[in-house]
This record gives C-alpha cells, structure tokens and sequence, in this order.
C-alpha cells in the first residue's frame, strides 16, 4: 500500500525545506522528494581541494542581530534553527570604470545617507524625503502582507498617502518623482541585480523592502556557507518525524475528486492531503499534472511569464591572502554602463559581459579558508538562451573564456592581480545550475517579477494563485515572494501555514 | 495620518493603478494564450547531454593486453556517450553474485572518440580483489552495463594548471593519463605531458605501442618508462631505472617555468613521490591527485582506535521510510556494508571526494581517515557521513539515500 502523508513537499530548494520543517514542527507528517542527493537547492555548498565554496548566497538580509532580530533570524529561531550569523562589513560596493565612478556604501540608515552626501554634496535632504517614502511604503506593506486583498481602502489612503502613488511605479520613476539627482539613482541603483531586472522596470515596491532591510538589519551570511542552513532543516525536519527522499523524482500529481491526493515517484506512489511544490509552475502543469486537471488560467498565467535570469558564477581557491593580493572589499559591483537597463540587456549575449559581482567570502567570514589563502566568487548574470548554443565539445573552452573574462574584469577595475594565485577553479553556468536545482534553464530567481506580476500583486492574490488546484500550492522563487533565499524561506513557511490550516479545516 | 511628501507628477491616476492592481492581473492572465507550456528547454537538454544520469552501455569489442589486462569497449545504448574531459572516470554499477555494487573507471579512450560512439576502460586484475576477476572472467562482448555520466576532477585545467604537465603513473594509474595524451595529439587539450611512468619491469607496461604512437605523432608528449625491478634499457630508449625520485622529476622538468604534477597510482606511490615533490619545493596548486578508491583494513591508519578490528556491528539502516538492520564489519566501510544488505546506495568516487553517498549519522561512531576527509563543514558538524570513507566503530542507525 501506499504511503501516506499530509504534505508532500516537491523540492528542497529554500522554499520547499521551510515549509516541510514548518509543516513537521506542527505535527504533519511531511515527506520531502528531492531529486538531487543534498538539501537547500543553491543553498549548498562544495569542496575543492582546501576550499568549501558558497556557490550561491552573497548575504541576507532581514537577519539583524540578537538583540534586534530581523524577521529571518526570528523565523530561523522560530523553527529551531539556530545559525551564529556573520554580519557582512558594508553594504556594497560600486565601480563603474568607464565613468569613474568608485563608491563604497555602508550599512545604517544615517550611515547610508551620510555617505551619499559626501559622494554627493547636497543630496541629504532628497536622500532623507526618499527614506521617508521607503519606510511608509515598507509598513503599507507589512499591512498588505497581513490583509492581502482584503484591505481597507480608507485606512490605506489615510496612513499610507505617499505609498499608494509609488506603489505600482518602477524604481526609475519614483527616484523621477522624488527628484534624486542623476549620480545618487545611479549609485541606488545597485542592487538591481539582485531584483532580476533593471530600475527602468522593476517595481519599486521590490527594491524598497531589500534596500531597507539591508539598511537597518545588515546583511548576514552564515558561517559554513548556506549548506550549514539545509543541513540544519534537513536534520530537525528527520527529527520532527518528516522524511526526505533524495534523488527521488516526482513523476505525476495525483488527483482524486478535484482535489490533490498524491504524488507518483520513481519509488512509488505516495499519498497526501496537500502538495507544495518547490519547483516551477511550468514544470508542474506542463509536466506532472494531467492536463485534464490543469486549469486554464494556470496554462495562460505561465505563458504570460518570462524566465528571469541565470547566473554564470567563477569560484577561485586563491594561494595567497586577501591582503597579501590587496582585496578589501566583501562584494563589488562591476558594471560597464551607469545605464543598468543597457547592463541588463548585455545578460543575453556571452561576450563583452563585464557586469561582474564579486565576493570575498574571507572579507566576512573570519579563516573561511586556511591561512595564507582567500576565496573569490565572480557572478555574472546570463539571460535567455545565453548558455545553450554550445556544442559538448565546446563547453569547456567556452567556460574558461568567459571566466578569464571575468577574471581580468576584476583585475582591471581592482588592480589585484590573481590569475597566478589560482589554486582551485571551477566554474558553474546556467548549465551547472540546472544540473543541481533542476529548473528550466537554470534560472535562479524563478519569473520576472515586476508590474501585473510584481510582489504587490503576487502578495494581493496568494490565495487565489494557491488554490486554482485545490490542495496544490507554491513556495520558493516562484511562489508569490519571488526570489532570494529570504523570500523563498519567508513563502515556505506562508505556504506551509496554508496547508496547515486547510488540513485543519479538513478541506 | 503620514506626511504627505512632494512627488512629482504624481496623483489619483497612480493611487487608482493601484486599486486596479488585482483587475490588471487578471487581465493580463485573461489575455495570455492558452497554447501548450514549454515542456523542453535548450540550457537542461545541453545539461542532459553533458551530466546523463546514466548510461546504458554494452561491451563492444575486449582487447587482452594479457590475460590480467583487458580493456572493455563500450558502445552506448540509450544515446550518444557523454563528452568528458580527459581523465574522468566512469561509475559502473556491477552487478555481482548476489549485490550490486558500482567501481569508479578512469576512462582510457579519449574524447573525441565519443564522436566515433565509445568508451573504453582498461581493467587489471588485482588478486585479492572483489571486481576485478569478476569482470576480467565474466565479461564478454554484448554484457551490458549502467554506468554515471562522466565524473571526477582528474583533468588538466589551464585556468589553474601549468602549461607543462609531469605525469606521475603506477601500475593501472596509467589510464587517464592515456586519455590526456590522446587529448593532447588531438588538440582536445592545449598542455605539454612529461609522463614518468613506474613499471615493475619492461613486460608490465600497458599501452606502450599506444604511447610510442602519440609521442611520435606530438611532440608535446614525452613517455619515460621507470622501471624499478629491471636493468634492461637505457633513457635514449626512454627507459629510466629505480623510483621517481626528485632527482629524476628534475632531469625532465622544464627549468624556466613552473609545472604541474599530476599523479595517478597506489598509495604507496602518492607516499613517496609526495615526499620527492616537497624536497623540489613544488607548491600545492601544482600537485594533483587522483582518487584512489576505497581504503580497506582501517586499522592499519594512524589514529585508528584500538580494538576495534574485526568486529562485526549491527546497523540500522532507514532509507525511503522503510528500517532494515544489517551487519556490518568493522574492517569495511559502511558504503560496503549496504552493498552487502543488498541496499542501493548511490556511490561514485567510492574515496570520501564526490559526497553522492552522503548519508546522516544518527547514532553511534565511526572512523573516518582524516586525510580523506571531503565532507563539508556544516556535514562534520552536524553529523553527516559519507559511507564510503566511514568504518563502524559500534553499532549505528543511519539514513541512507536510495541509489
């Protein structure tokens, strides 16, 4: 016969872990199907020679400290998982060659806005009417979150006036509505690539809540990299009575009286009151539901979505120490063009990509590499079909190309020289991605998420976008809080609180 | 009431967009087509191409080098073999007896002759070995195999590598670097090889026709064969005599540039030629190593604790929900003992490196040798295990992933 579940879950990625533990931590019995052999999806980590590299997570926000937990940290805490988080030393980091441009940006409201100042003499008091907006707009939406669609229109003209006429502009527009000179956009711009889209587009309303949570928690990152927080969930959720099947795939969904009853696996078949899955909406209703079952709106809204981006990441074990190769920073920016609208189109060719994240794990997480030595992360961001025109024999040269490229992007904008200090490379693609997370195209942040599908939007409609199937919800990159691990934490453990309560009400 | 801030342009058209906001997505839904979702997507079917989980292969051709040395080739069945870089390996899944257990092989043939539809491997018997005689006598043209997509990091990486490459072989270690030879006449691979390879005595050379053809064919390919038991020839014959020693590595190393050392062979070899390497001041990004297998009898590792030798424990083994209990002995790995059981267990490198076996401790204790250690951080710490590498020391429960 059998076995039986009240959830099962389809992933393990950040979303799918949450909501299994959540799920388990309320007496559900959980099963969780993963078809690659670890936990935690880019939350991972792997080992080269003397180095563990983090393959994925640059830092996280709403963690704060101790004393003044974010809402990550009180989550964490919340579902027993206790990390000893290592706050990264400033927020970021942007250079701009061609137009000179080298500013280094901290942590701190007031910080914040003092050193835009001294970059930009005479921007305070836009900087101060912007945060202004920024801390309205996030408690409007601490209110949203709580209410979805069922607000109170007076209450929201009333205390959140300002809010409501930014709430569906772009980023763009609302630094045009509040006057921010031309230099300040271009340096608040810089996380865009964070959001998946370029400020021209994106909505403000997604910048808004990082920007602030970066601002007055920090950013963290845990100390033996992101795989230390799968780990963690996969063990407490074992120890809560859940299981996890890894390398295990989920064929199909069953359905029973229009409702979800199951899954088929390549182990067996498996029964469940409700299914969350951790994994994209067109692999679940192009491959795994019957199309008898598949709502028409399901078919339409993915069609009407597009793929956001992949990463190409260059991970180097280097022999020497950062400050034997004169690294300073923990994340900088490279970008070619101040106009990140032009930066986001060249994701979708391979050449003459020179947007370059780097990451210096060591600059924050004290001998996360022996002695003497330092890890570098480069991340360049890969649209479309950037990685697929490549023949099997080609792949390899076509790699370390691009990684030299990055390489010397890094080189040429520091002045560190590291090419000779090489002791481990390796190189992960949107092919690599796929290979580990399984998504179509290796896609890391699920859908673009902006305008009619933006997180507003998502956050209004949760409970219709989960119940189209009735038992079949959504968590992780592609489920209503988007991307980054904060959010896909923070929707599995929504998620799971939904299947919670339907199993309760016994629908 | 919030203070109302100056925006420019803005007004009741904005504050009306949103409102309108849930109508606009529905919308935008409504007007989508309802044609078929995307099922395929090019980055996952090159991934596919790249990474098969695995392959369906069936022996071809068998070439006795003697009756001990044979080597397989294979032909894929289920679709084209999987490009590789030279000097990866092949997880087979063998079935033999009553189990079925798998054994990582260095691929021999060399890339591009994936084009031509094949792989070869080479196998020797090892006399107190499990799988080597059992293929060396089973196997004959038209046995069919699962094996892995191409794995392992044995491979010259220029991105990290010098442009000159000191090949150290032993015995059967000889095979990936055939490969990389074979790459390197190619144009696969753009290095120089100097292949110092330790034979017993003349008649233990594998592959010598094979190597005098490249050498000849590429000139960036030299072969010294090292014999350690024989006085026959000389080094215009490409014959040198005793052990790689540093002196040795020196005579054919270039002397105005670094190099790499890449070594493949038993352990014993690693021992020594590790020490001939230091003495030359040769730093670590410039050595690598092969994997070599499953260590048996532990307790003769320093830092093995006493006594426990020979025992046999009982493991509880949870895996897919269901418990079995097994035996499992103490002079064998616990990645062994589930094969025993006749459990499934995914298993690649089979050395500590590759983490497929990964599995969670959850009572009891084992021994790990510390110089094999590839586990993560966060898997020490939290107890995880990888059962390849990991010997019983009492009786334990584990949760094992299915294979």
């Amino acid at each position: 016969m059998a076995k039986s579940y009240d959830v099962v879950v389809i992933g393990a990625g950040n979303g799918g872990l949450v909501a299994g533990l959540t799920a388990a931590l309320n007496g559900l019995k959980v099963l969780v199907v993963e078809q690659h052999n670890l936990p935690g999806g880019a939350a991972s980590s792997f080992v080269r020679g003397r180095f563990e590299f983090e393959p994925a997570i640059h830092e996280m926000s709403r963690v704060g400290t101790k004393e003044e937990p974010g809402q990550l940290r009180s989550m964490m805490d919340a579902l027993g998982i206790n990390i000893d988080w290592v706050r990264v030393p400033e927020a970021y980091h942007l250079v701009v060659k061609s137009e000179g441009i080298d500013e280094e940006m901290p942590f701190g409201v007031k910080e914040f806005i003092e050193k835009m100042e001294y970059y930009h003499p005479g921007s305070a008091g836009k900087m101060q009417e912007f945060i202004a907006l920024c801390i309205e707009s996030l408690k409007a939406f601490g209110y949203l979150q709580g209410v979805r669609d069922k607000y109170d229109r007076a209450y929201l003209e009333e205390n959140f006036p300002n809010f409501l006429q930014v709430a569906t502009l772009t980023i763009d527009e609302v630094f045009e509505a509040v006057g921010l000179p031309e230099d300040v956009r271009i340096n608040l711009s810089t996380y865009w690539s964070y959001l998946g889209l370029s400020t021209d587009k994106e909505d403000f309303m997604l910048f808004c809540p990082m920007l602030m949570g970066y601002l007055t928690n920090g950013a963290y990152v845990p100390p033996m990299r992101s795989h230390e927080v799968s780990a963690k969930m996969e063990k407490r959720i074992v120890d809560a009575g859940g299981e996890i099947w890894f390398n295990t795939l989920v064929e199909k969904i069953i359905m029973e009286d229009g409702h979800v009853a199951g899954v088929v696996t390549n182990r067996g078949e498996v029964r469940a009151k409700e299914v969350i899955a951790n994994c994209s909406p067109h692999v679940v209703f192009g491959s795994m539901l019957d199309p008898k079952y598949v709502p028409e709106d399901e078919i339409r809204l993915a069609n009407a979505r597009h793929y956001d981006f992949s990463v190409s990441i260059v991970y180097l074990g280097l022999n020497k120490s950062m400050e034997e190769l004169g690294i300073k920073d923990y994340t900088v920016f490279f970008q070619d063009y101040v106009d990140n609208a032009k930066a986001f189109d060249s994701l979708k060719k391979r050449d003459n990509n020179h947007n370059v994240v780097s990451t210096c794990l060591n600059a924050a997480v004290q001998g996360a590499s022996p002695e003497g030595t330092c890890m570098i992360a480069l991340t360049i961001g890969a649209l479309e079909d950037s990685w697929s025109d490549i023949e099997p024999e080609d792949y390899v040269k076509v790699k370390n190309q691009f990684a030299l490229q990055a390489i010397e992007t890094f080189e040429d904008a520091t002045g560190c020289k590291i090419q000779d200090a090489i002791e481990e490379f390796e190189m992960a693609t949107p092919v690599t991605l796929s290979r580990y997370m399984y998504t179509p195209q290796g896609n890391i942040y699920g859908y673009l998420m902006y305008g009619w599908d933006g997180i507003l939007s998502r956050g209004l409609t949760i409970e219709e976008d989960n119940n189209r199937v009735p038992g079949l919800k959504f968590a992780g990159a592609h489920g209503y809080m988007g991307m980054g691990f904060s959010s896909s934490y923070f929707s599995g453990n929504l998620i799971a609180n939904m299947s919670i309560e339907a199993i309760k009400e016994g629908k | 009431m919030a203070e109302k801030l100056q925006l420019k342009g803005l007004g009741q058209k904005e504050v009306d967009a949103f409102f309108n906001l849930i109508n606009t997505r529905h919308e935008k839904i409504a007007e989508a087509p309802a044609t078929p979702l995307q099922t395929k997507f090019p980055v996952n079917e090159l991934m596919r191409k790249l990474h098969p989980i695995s392959q369906a292969l069936e022996v071809c051709e068998i070439i006795e080098h003697t009756p001990d040395v044979k080597t397989y080739v294979f032909k894929r069945t289920d679709g084209e073999p999987a490009y590789f870089r030279a000097g990866q390996y092949l997880s087979l899944v063998i079935p033999v007896a009553n189990v079925t257990v798998t054994r990582p092989y260095s691929i021999c043939s060399t890339p591009s002759e994936t084009k031509n539809g094949i792989y070869k491997i080479t196998v020797k018997r090892v006399d107190d070995g499990f799988i080597s005689p059992f293929i060396l006598d089973n196997w004959t043209v038209g046995t069919q195999i699962t094996s892995s997509g191409p794995l392992g990091r044995f491979y010259y990486e220029p991105m990290r590598d010098a442009k000159t490459v000191i090949g150290v072989a032993g015995g059967s270690g000889i095979t990936p670097f055939l490969s990389l030879a074979g790459a390197i006449r190619d144009g696969v691979e753009d290095a120089n090889l100097i292949l110092l390879y330790g034979s017993r005595t003349e008649s233990d050379i594998l592959f010598r026709d094979e190597f005098k053809a490249i050498e000849q064919a590429c000139p960036k390919v030299k072969v010294v064969h090292v014999l350690s038991d024989s006085t026959s020839g000389d080094p215009t014959d490409g014959i040198e005599h005793g052990f790689i020693t540093a002196e040795l590595i020196q005579k054919y190393a270039p002397t105005d540039e670094p190099y790499s050392v890449f070594l493949c062979g038993p352990q014993q070899m690693y021992n020594f030629v590790d020490g001939e390497l230091q003495k030359l001041g040769i730093i670590r990004k410039y050595i690598r190593h092969e994997l070599f297998g499953e260590i048996k009898n532990p307790q003769n590792i320093p830092g093995y604790p006493e006594d426990h030798a020979n025992q046999t424990y009982r493991m509880t083994v949870r895996n897919l929900g269901e418990t079995t209990q097994v035996d499992c002995n103490a002079n064998e790995s616990i990645l062994v003992a589930l094969e025993r059981a006749g459990i499934a267990t995914p298993a690649h490198c089979r050395s500590g490196e590759c983490g497929f076996c990964r599995s969670r401790l959850v009572t009891g204790d084992v021994f790990i040798p510390s110089d094999i250690e590839g586990r993560r951080l966060a898997d020490i710490a939290l107890g995880f295990i990888h059962p390849c590498c990991s010997y019983p020391l009492s009786d334990l429960e584990i949760i094992a992933p299915p294979r």
